[in-house]
This record gives structure tokens, C-alpha cells and sequence, in this order.
């Protein structure tokens, strides 16, 4: 008797759950792809709705509509930015947003300088301005960065010991390919580094240092289309109230 | 020709050290240059706010999601010592670029700011000291 019951209840929840996931649906013309209508992320612990402009005559009438600018240093990056660093676009973001940043495995990092970053910047965003993983392994900048991304900074190691892992890491065994003389990265969150758009060098000059740190390239996503892509869709822009960075530049 | 490969070799290795020497500056220099040009576009660079999102719940009063940036001020009134501060601690972009300016040009960006404290012209003002040199 209970059974059935527990059933039924089921029946019912999943009609009405049906039924408001449709009514939410039909309120939103432009969706975001044809599977999702729109996604909810945290920011700063507010929760942001991740949507599109749903006016369908709306045009781009500010800087990211401009087409050009001076190539160096504005200059147009390639797809692959890094061996074993994935570029992905934003239906690879949203699933992102949904899964590794929902469960805390992952991070977005907005790698602008902090004036961009204050111009608006993609919700579930942080803002680590690029010259924190470009500079110097003991700057502190450095260290702040990469210890907010989950590696941890390692103490003194014996020769004996790395040249142990060094082999193992041949091997992938382990997890010492995880690991540098300086840093664990074992449990190093996974990361999606993104600045202006396809002309900007900022996210790939980040990328690059932390591969130079040793962060693993497979635990690092480029998000190539970077504002550029993200305002010529019409998606959803936080202007940050705050607009100190996580990692200031001590410089 | 056995002394003219000793001399090439011995400029060869001089312009080698000279390079190794001469690397870390350059590297530096062209990041600071890198730097002041993105600086510069992002003063530039104007951003359209209107159609900014709100947060779930639609409570459109929370100006974390409606300010301008244009809008974006430093504190009012504060003394030249904590006005170097204010940038430094919240507006890190503006700040490397000002630490480059001389005292004389320092103080003209204070003077500035006194007059106008909106973020978007304090760091137009520096780019602008800057470039003249």
C-alpha cells in the first residue's frame, strides 16, 4: 500500500516539476542553448542568473564592438594555447558553471587586469589579474594565486624522495606527475582562464605561467571567446561591487 | 682565418652574455609597456551597462548589478597619503602605472582627483602624465 503511494507521489512531483521547468522555459525566447534557458551560479555567495538579452533587436554599442585594435600586442590568439590545455566555449562554460563550480572542484578565473575586471565580468567569476602567475615563483602574489586555485605549497623535500617521484611521474604513478619540488597539485582545482576575447593575450600569458609553475595542463580549460563572444551573445555581465581582486599585485 | 674565428667567437660569446645580462630587464620593460598599453585601452574602452542582469529574485536596487562604472568613485577627501593607498588596495591596474609617475606628477594626480573623483578619470589622468613623458 505504501508503495504505490511513494510512487504516485513521484508521478506527481516530476509532472509539476515538468510544468515549471516549461512555464520558465516559455518565458525566455532567447535560451541559452536548446537544452538550457538559462543558469543559475553563485557570485560572491549572491546567486546570478546566467541568461541572454531576450530583446532580439538589441545591438552591441560600446568598446566590445569594436573591431579593431593594435596588433602587437592586441593580436589574435590561436585555438590551442598550450599543449594539453583545452579551449573550450560558453555551452562548455555553462556545463562548468553546473557541475566542477557548483560542487567547489573548480574555478573561473576572469585573468584581466583589475580596470578590466571592474568593467563587468562573467558571473561565478574571481578576478586573478595574469601577472600573478607570470611573476616570479617566491613573489607572493604567486604563492596567494595558486594557493586559492587548491595547490599546496610544499616544504622541504629530500633529494631522495623527488628523485623518487621524478620516476614515478614517468609513469604517471602516484600522482607525483602532480607534483614539483615547490608545490602539490594533486588536489589543484580545475580551472577556466578567460580575459577579452579572441585579441586579448592576457588568459593565455596566464596559462602559460602556471604551466611554468607546473599546474597541470589537463586541470586547465582557455575560454577563447572571453567577453568579446560572451557580450556578442547577450549573456549576463556582473558589474563587481567590490572591486578589489582576490590576488592583488603587490608590484 | 684561425684568428678571425677566435675573434668571431670571442664577440660571439661578449653579445651571448651580453643577452643573458640584458634578458630579465628586457622581459620586465616589455611587460611594464604591455601593462601601460592594456591601461590605456581600458580607459578606453566603454561599456554598456544597460541590459546588465539581475540577481535571482530580480531585486533590481542592488547596484552590484546596475552601477555604471562610469559612476565608480574614490573615497572623497582623503589625504595624499591615503589616496595612495585607496589605489594601491583597490585599484591595483592604475596603481602600477602610477608608482612610475615622478612625486611632481603625483601630487598633479591628487590635485586631479580633487576635482574629479571618478576612478574612470583619475587612471585617464595618469595614462595621460605618463605618456607625456
Amino acid at each position: 500500500m505504501k508503495q504505490p503511494l511513494v510512487k504516485l507521489f513521484k508521478v506527481i512531483a516530476l509532472v509539476t516539476a515538468g510544468f515549471l521547468v516549461n512555464s520558465n522555459a516559455t518565458a525566455i525566447n532567447v535560451k541559452l542553448t536548446d537544452y538550457l534557458a538559462y543558469i543559475d551560479v553563485d557570485h560572491g555567495g549572491e546567486q546570478v542568473r546566467v541568461q541572454r538579452i531576450q530583446d532580439v533587436e538589441h545591438k552591441l554599442d560600446d568598446g566590445f564592438a569594436k573591431t579593431s585594435r593594435k596588433c602587437p600586442p592586441f593580436c589574435i590568439q590561436p585555438m590551442k594555447v598550450a599543449p594539453g590545455v583545452t579551449t573550450i566555449g560558453e555551452a562548455e562554460i555553462f556545463r562548468f558553471m553546473d557541475r566542477e563550480l557548483a560542487s567547489g572542484t573548480g574555478l573561473i578565473i576572469d585573468a584581466r587586469t583589475s580596470s578590466w575586471y571592474q568593467k563587468g565580468t562573467i558571473p561565478g567569476s574571481i578576478n586573478i589579474p595574469f601577472t600573478n602567475f607570470t611573476a616570479s615563483e617566491e613573489a607572493p602574489e604567486t604563492i596567494k594565486a595558486l594557493e586559492t586555485t587548491g595547490a599546496v605549497r610544499r616544504g622541504e623535500t629530500s633529494w631522495l624522495i623527488r628523485s623518487f617521484e621524478k620516476l614515478m611521474a614517468k609513469f604517471g604513478l602516484f600522482g607525483a606527475d602532480k607534483k614539483t619540488d615547490k608545490w602539490d597539485f594533486s588536489n589543484a582545482k580545475k580551472l577556466v582562464l578567460w580575459c577579452n576575447g579572441p585579441w586579448c593575450g592576457q588568459s593565455p600569458r596566464a596559462i602559460k605561467g602556471l604551466l611554468e609553475h607546473g599546474y597541470p595542463a589537463e586541470k586547465i580549460a582557455y575560454y577563447r571567446g572571453g567577453m568579446q563572444m560572451w557580450k556578442v551573445l547577450g549573456l549576463t555581465v556582473v558589474i563587481p561591487e567590490n572591486t578589489e581582486a582576490v590576488v592583488m599585485k603587490s608590484r | 682565418m684561425v684568428q678571425a674565428t677566435l675573434r668571431f667567437g670571442r664577440i660571439g660569446r661578449f653579445l651571448t652574455a651580453l643577452v643573458i645580462w640584458f634578458h630579465p630587464v628586457a622581459t620586465v620593460q616589455a611587460e611594464d609597456d604591455y601593462l601601460s598599453i592594456l591601461e590605456a585601452e581600458a580607459a578606453d574602452t566603454a561599456v554598456e551597462t544597460d541590459f546588465v542582469s539581475s540577481p535571482v529574485g530580480g531585486n533590481q536596487v542592488n547596484n552590484r548589478f546596475m552601477g555604471t562604472t562610469a559612476d565608480k568613485v574614490i573615497v572623497p577627501g582623503l589625504s595624499f597619503e591615503d589616496f595612495e593607498t585607496e589605489l594601491s588596495t583597490r585599484y591595483s591596474g592604475s596603481h602600477s602605472l602610477y608608482v612610475k609617475l615622478s612625486e611632481k606628477k603625483r601630487r598633479e594626480v591628487f590635485a586631479h582627483y580633487q576635482s574629479d573623483n571618478r576612478i574612470s578619470s583619475v587612471r585617464e589622468e595618469i595614462v595621460r602624465l605618463l605618456s607625456s613623458g
